[in-house]
């Protein structure tokens, strides 16, 4: 009988690793055949159940969006409207359609969301801006607050997923307010440049400093601050 | 006709209400009861077997179903099917849809087990259910035996094994308990959703009695004594959480109440007592833990005092706002509340469920009985205890794959002399 004799407890036959200690038992105490397993080796309920209901919210929706879009195109060719509402709708539709898709977690890794989120959103704009056959603000704001956003969200995604954080999800609100804090500067950029052609920064410096802040102090609190940095802050500002 | 309608379904228990709210992934409210026979299970025969206890047990013929208001019990023609276990341990999460059946029977190898949800029965009331079941599955098995005619359960009997003996025993102007401070939490790391660790410890129930005597307690209190004693270890080889910090070591062990007031029935009826030990105060030793069990135990083992558990629980259940809350808000809400007035007050749990007695010759082809407690995201670690057959096994069950708390506890009740056999599903 397999024996580990560090925790002076008796395994099962075909255990060559103390479950407990990760001790390694002696190869002659270990039998291969004929062994008794308690358990079988086990599957993943929640895997597959999972992924069923996944599975049944993205058919319904995908039914549903079939049929509306079916509809829109019905009603567009009867009535021939002046204005474009039925081919924004479509546009959306099939846009939501790809959203769903990504953020129900067919992809697993999140740096791939995100770099599906963008390409999706660079589609949706250019297809929405094109309607009216004159390409303009899709070119000149969305593409590169799209390209940037998608880089920085990629970028943090990954940061995240390396970082020894992972299972600590007082991060995540952390990690979303500084890539808000890199992003917001560079949206005004963009706008700044496009309405009075040179770079200028004001709302978007308020709300940098006050993420990076509000980030500074969830970790500090997190990780709670040394002694003295404690005193020294009480010391300064007793009243 | 309209008592036939009547007939067809009936409302969760008090303490039922509960669980299929609070069922997730890691919160699965499902514990499981295993009979390790002495040879290969026959699918068949299980099968031919359980359609013969749900029978004679029309309690266990239901189906789980979703009102406006509550859950409720719709009663159903066919008994689930039997299946080779196939999933980890206690971790069936389709509580809430589906109309599921509260509980299947598994089997693997020489094994059957009875994974039942909390929603319709505890500890006690499976078991009885589980000893039926292998009742006719030995009868089947030996054809020449022949079975005892089971009389047909009377009505009136029926009735009180299918009590909610919470509502039986509430009494309207008790007043009811303080809210425990909250408790230590072991900082492991989570395993992924859908898994579940065991380590079954098999060990002689005489030898541990025999100990427990040296100590002039019972098997249940030096049980308990040895886990704080770990958790204690534990704290002092490993937390780095300032002593100041620290808070106190509760666990929740399950009363069954069915000893201490008149009832018969097989739905919930226990309540949790709560022992606790609070390291700021210092460290204890095993006399120290021994003489506070046995004080809390003669404090707390009454019925005046587990009248207060009961009162307090079924109060809830009469408020008229909490009655006329949509279901849908009190399955989102409930998780939340559970974890704030249940989990959040205990460190772990340790559930006993006596030593179990199979009538003659049913009992000649069960080995050992097992009890496997369960998951909870709350409460990582748990542990249960059952002894039949001079067999004691005690299961961890835990979502956490740190295996120091099982480690030291088995090598805490090796040091005191006691043999183990140590069984994983990892």
């Amino acid at each position: 009988m397999a024996f580990c004799s560090k925790c002076g407890v008796k395994l099962e036959d075909h255990i060559a690793v103390c479950p407990l200690c990760q001790y390694k038992v002696p190869d002659d105490l270990i039998q291969t055949e004929n062994t008794q397993k308690a358990f079988p080796e086990a599957l993943n309920t929640h895997a597959r159940q999972s992924y069923a209901t996944k599975n049944k919210i993205f058919y319904t929706y995908f039914m549903i969006s079939i049929a509306a879009m079916s509809i829109l195109i019905v009603l567009h060719s009867l009535i021939r409207p002046t204005h474009r509402i039925f081919q924004y709708a479509v546009i959306c539709i099939i846009a939501s359609v790809i959203v769903l898709f990504l953020l129900l977690g067919y992809i697993k890794r999140v740096d791939r969301i995100f770099l599906g989120l963008g390409l999706m959103t660079l589609f949706l704009t250019s297809m929405l801006d094109s309607i009216d056959a004159n390409m303009t603000w899709s070119l000149t704001y969305a593409l590169p607050i799209i390209v940037f956003s998608t880089a920085v969200s990629m970028i943090v995604a990954k940061k995240y997923a390396k970082s020894a954080h992972t299972n600590h999800f007082i991060f995540i609100p952390v990690y979303i307010c500084v890539t808000l804090a890199i992003l917001l500067p560079f949206v005004e950029i963009v706008i700044a440049l496009n309405i009075i052609h040179r770079v200028h920064l004001s709302w978007s410096l308020i709300s940098t400093i006050s993420l990076l802040a509000f980030s500074g102090i969830v970790a500090g609190l997190y990780y709670q601050m040394p002694e003295y940095i404690k005193e020294r802050l009480i010391r300064l500002f007793h009243v | 006709m309209k008592k036939q309608r009547q007939d067809n379904w009936f409302k969760l228990d008090n303490a039922g209400k509960l669980y299929p709210s609070i069922a997730s992934s890691r919160v699965s409210t499902v514990f499981r009861l295993t009979a390790v026979l002495k040879m290969p299970v026959k699918a068949d025969l299980l099968q031919q077997a359980l359609g013969q206890s749900v029978h004679r047990f029309p309690l266990f013929n239901v189906k789980l179903r979703r009102g406006i208001f509550w859950y409720y019990f719709e009663k159903t023609t066919e008994p689930p099917r039997v299946h080779r276990e196939r999933y980890f341990p206690c971790t069936s999460t389709d509580l809430r849809y589906n109309q599921p059946s509260p509980y299947k029977i598994l089997y693997f190898k020489n094994r059957v087990h009875l994974e039942i949800s909390h929603a319709i029965a505890d500890g006690a009331g499976g078991l009885i259910f589980l000893k039926d079941i292998l009742k006719n599955y030995h009868a089947l098995l030996d054809e020449s035996c022949n079975p005892i005619a089971e009389t047909p359960i009377s009505k009136e009997v029926l009735a009180t094994l299918e009590e909610d003996a919470f509502k039986k025993n509430y009494e309207k102007k008790i007043p009811s308990p303080q809210k425990l401070e909250k408790a230590y939490h072991f900082p492991f790391k989570l395993i992924e959703k859908g898994e579940y660790r065991i380590t079954n410890g098999t060990y002689s129930a005489s030898a541990f009695k025999a100990l427990a005597k040296t100590y002039n307690t019972s098997p249940t209190k030096m049980l308990l004594c040895l886990y704080f004693e770990t958790i204690q270890d534990f704290i002092r080889e490993n937390e780095t959480v300032r002593l100041k910090d620290l808070k106190p070591l509760i666990i929740n062990l399950p009363v069954d109440l069915r000893s201490i007031f008149p009832s018969k029935t097989m739905r919930n009826f226990f309540i949790s007592i709560t022992p606790s030990i609070d390291l700021r105060l210092g460290e204890y030793n095993r006399s120290e833990i021994l003489t506070y069990l046995d004080h809390y135990f003669a404090l707390c083992l009454t019925p005046k005092y587990l009248k207060r558990y009961i009162s307090r629980n079924f109060k809830n259940e009469l408020f008229w706002h909490v009655r006329l809350i949509p279901l849908f808000i009190k399955d989102l809400a409930m998780p939340f509340i559970y974890n704030y007035y249940g989990e959040s007050s205990y460190t772990s749990s340790l559930s006993n469920l006596g030593v179990i007695k199979i009538d003659e010759p049913y009992a000649e082809i069960i080995e050992k009985l097992e009890l496997l407690p369960p998951p909870s995201e709350g409460n990582i670690i748990k542990a249960t205890v059952i002894t039949f057959n001079d067999i004691t096994t005690i299961s961890f069950g835990s979502l956490t794959d740190e295996r120091v708390i099982e480690r030291l506890f088995f090598r805490k009740l090796r040091n005191e002399g006691i043999s183990i056999k140590i069984e994983t599903n990892y």
